[in-house]
């Protein structure tokens, strides 16, 4: 191979390793601003001049190479959320920029390490459960009400997993979740004969677990940015999940209303 | 201790406790839980100290909470080598206006079921009220995290 074809390749190695990065992040729920410094961060230590992009799409990032243009791009299937990934990536590229890997190698099989860790669903389900009994108390609800809020939650949270593991769209699982959990705390209320705005609090504070916080705020971040394609869109991907479990909701008052319970 | 302060302290505890519990959600490593579940009690120690000690309404004060967050953090993040929203958003969730969203909902069931004139009308005006009240708290909560960079911006750029 011609030393031109060479330095052509690893320009391109490079690219990929610095899209791949920008791919990680974006899948991980970081803020679009985020993504493109960490991108510019890797280049700079890597000593090549790029532009980059993000979008719904896909991560694209070009460099000038000696016989054109070169681009890699990589596309997004789905934004998920895993803060621990964004904050490996985010110090990933801070020890690249501090010149601490001795080789393009070495920052490729340091990033092919960072996977997305989460806590067990064993361990989350009932954390969850607690902080649907802890908005109660926040929102004046007595014992009973967050001994049922810890429940319709735990249940709730439960179901979710279950739906998103079965591969069903986020929607229809927080809506699916957001009706099971509201409907098992108010039924467990039932057993304490709570008052009407008891039932209430049980119902709110089990499905406020679901405010997509993620989304929403990291939506108002790009916005601010001057991102406002992907910040509009994170913004209506949070919009759609607070209308999918308000329609969860709506279904505990009218399975209630409809059978007079 | 006056049933005020009981009561934010109260309040504090569980914020305390659901930040984390959200955070962990969304795979935030267990060192920073700590740090959250501080941040979080007191960002609803100060919207509850500046709303029911009557200093201010509760949009402004979630704002003022909220934009407290963000700066704390705009300083001690860029030590710790994490970005901000690793922190910030798990520490304002419990500011979420539950109670609001919820009476606005079902004012909006009574609007559509409902026959009896005088209710039809309350309804409009629960619906309303309600649910810009809870639209208000939630875009305070928003632009208090997103205003604050804009004040640290070039900081934040020479930093990362």
């Amino acid at each position: 191979m011609s030393p031109f074809l060479q330095e052509e390749t690893r320009l391109k190695h490079k690219l990929d390793l610095i899209s791949n990065l920008g791919l990680i992040l974006a899948t991980s729920g970081a803020e679009t601003r985020l993504v493109l410094s960490s991108m510019d961060l890797l280049a700079k230590a890597l000593e090549i001049k790029i532009q980059s992009s993000l979008n719904r799409t896909g991560v694209f990032v070009t460099c000038e190479g000696r016989f054109g243009q070169i681009l890699s791009f990589r596309k997004i299937k789905n934004f998920g959320i895993n803060m621990a990934t964004v904050t490996s990536c985010h110090r990933l590229c801070l020890k690249a920029e501090n010149g601490e890997f001795e080789s393009v190698k070495a920052i490729e099989d340091e990033l092919k390490k960072i996977g997305q860790k989460t806590y067990p669903k064993a361990l989350i389900v009932p954390m969850e459960a607690l902080a649907g009994g802890a908005f109660a108390f926040l929102n004046g609800g007595s014992f009973k009400v967050y001994m049922a809020s810890v429940f319709g939650a735990l249940i709730l949270m439960a179901l979710r997993f279950f739906l998103t593991k079965k591969g069903y769209f986020e929607a229809f699982c927080f809506m699916a979740s957001a009706f099971v959990g509201g409907l098992a705390s108010l039924l467990a209320l039932r057993l304490f004969h709570a008052s009407y705005q008891e039932e209430i609090l049980a119902i709110i504070a089990t499905s406020l677990i679901l405010v997509p916080g993620f989304p929403l705020l990291n939506g108002f971040l790009d916005i601010f940015k001057g991102y406002i394609e992907t910040g509009l869109m994170r913004s209506f991907q949070a919009l759609i999940l607070i209308i999918s479990a308000a329609f969860g909701i709506l279904g505990v008052i009218c399975v209630t209303n409809f059978y007079n319970l | 201790m006056s049933d005020l302060v009981i009561r934010i302290l109260i309040e504090s505890a569980c914020a305390g406790f659901i930040g984390p519990a959200f955070a962990m959600l969304f795979g935030v490593p267990l060192t920073f839980l700590p740090l959250i579940a501080a941040a979080a009690a007191l960002a609803r120690a100060i919207r509850q100290i500046l709303y029911l000690g009557g200093f201010l309404e509760i949009v402004s004060a979630t704002f003022i909470a909220a934009a407290f967050i963000s700066a704390l953090f705009i300083y001690i993040a860029p030590k710790l080598q994490v970005p901000r929203p690793v922190f910030t958003v798990a520490s304002i969730i419990s500011l979420v206006p539950g109670m609001d969203a919820y009476n606005a909902l079902l004012a909006l069931n009574e609007l559509i079921n409902g026959s009896d004139q005088d209710l039809l009308i309350s309804s409009i005006i629960t619906l309303f009220h309600c649910g810009m009240r809870a639209t208000a708290i939630l875009l305070a909560m928003c632009l208090g995290i997103a205003i604050m960079p804009l004040f640290f911006y070039r900081y934040r750029f020479h930093h990362l």
